[in-house]
């Protein structure tokens, strides 16, 4: 203070534009996870829609000696072609929006958008919408796992 | 021989009220054996057939399959068990219906995994002979009027040889034609293989024609 100047680092200088960072992170975080957990609840309800409409298919599988567990894995094995046919599409659409967006001239300092191919959002985003898948199947395939057939077989 | 036994078998329902549907059943089945089941609705004689099935595990006494003691065992057990020994014919086929009728038959045998898929393949073609349907094979089961459905669901049935084939009313949705084709199968069966049936059924000519008659009133044999 003996001199009058002061030190700061460009973060400090830049505070407001660096909570503007901050902010947009989050706000990207918090729209990609709805849009995950959306995708998530319509394979859990595709599924639901599955295991009511095959409920008596469900009792003869289990009536001929199909386990718990094999019902479980017959609807899981739906539930992740589902999430994969979903990465697999994404991926694709994911590369051909960031080869368009590499393109468009933004101007200023920056020039063109900045994006650009990067292995590690490709696989967070693999390994997010199996495991949202894994659950929203999850819980169907146990429903079926744990029909009665004789309860079906009454009717 | 005894292929299937039961002992003191007794079942309560408890919704809406407590009532007793199986009072102390005690029969056997033997081996080779067409056995029919009659009785009037509510007298208990399907509820019997789910237990002896093994499928509806809440009743007292005990159940013998094979000579083993089923009553206790874990619902995988059961499962396997039902797999291996016990084949199944209901009143409403209950094919798939998005599958060809050899897939159908085959279902089970795969499920079982004792031979490879060639194997399986062609035992289902020799289920499908026996039964008159070769040419159907590939056809969905979907497309296939209603007695040959159920007589591709006997093939499916027969598939893993079991000990013994349980019917609920198996030709309850059929005309008198395919009634009597069903029948004349099953008695093939019995009489060719030894293959013990046990059927509930309503038809009385068709209760007639096997070999013993167990009629149920009131939760009981008479």
């Amino acid at each position: 203070m003996l001199t009058g100047y002061k030190s700061e680092g460009w973060r400090e200088a830049n505070e407001t534009i660096m909570a503007a960072f901050r902010m947009r992170r989050i706000i990207i975080t918090l729209v990609s996870n709805t849009l995950l957990i959306v995708a998530g609840f319509g394979i859990y309800n595709i599924l639901n829609m599955t295991v009511s409409q095959k409920i008596n298919d469900i009792a003869i599988l289990k009536a001929m000696g199909f386990k718990g567990k094999d019902v479980i894995r017959i609807f899981l094995t739906q539930a992740l072609s589902i999430g994969v046919m979903g990465v697999i599409g994404g991926m694709i659409m994911a590369a051909v929006l960031v080869t368009l967006l590499k393109k468009v001239y933004i101007g200023g300092d920056i020039g063109f958008f900045p994006i650009d191919y990067e292995l590690t959002k490709f696989i967070q985003g693999t390994v997010v919408g199996m495991i949202i898948t894994f659950f929203a199947g999850y819980l169907p395939a146990r429903k079926a796992a744990q029909v009665d057939p004789v309860s079906i077989f009454r009717k | 021989m005894n292929i299937l036994e039961t002992r003191n078998i007794s079942k309560y329902f408890h919704d809406p009220v407590e009532f007793q549907v199986l009072k102390d059943i005690s029969f056997a089945v033997r081996k080779g054996e067409f056995l029919s089941m009659v009785g009037k609705s509510g007298s208990g004689k399907s509820t019997l057939l789910y237990i002896l099935s093994t499928m509806d595990t809440e009743y007292s006494g005990q159940l013998k399959v094979d000579g083993q003691t089923v009553t206790g065992q874990t619902n995988d057990q059961l499962a396997e068990m039902r797999n291996n020994k016990i084949g199944f014919v209901f009143q409403f086929h209950y094919l798939l219906p998005e599958f060809s009728c050899l897939k159908n038959i085959m279902l089970p045998a795969l499920k079982l995994g004792k031979y490879t898929a060639q194997e399986i393949e062609s035992r289902a073609y020799d289920k499908l002979k026996l039964l008159g349907l070769e040419d159907q094979a590939l056809k969905p089961a979907s497309k296939l009027s209603g007695g040959q459905q159920q007589r591709v669901a006997i093939a499916r049935a027969l598939i893993n040889d079991p000990h013994i084939i349980m019917c609920d009313e198996p030709t309850g949705n059929l005309d008198s034609k395919n009634t009597a084709i069903v029948f004349d199968t099953f008695k093939d069966l019995t009489r060719s293989f030894g293959q013990p049936i046990i059927a509930v059924t309503h038809d009385e000519e068709f209760a007639r024609n096997s070999d013993r008659i167990i009629e149920m009133r009131d939760g009981e044999i008479v």
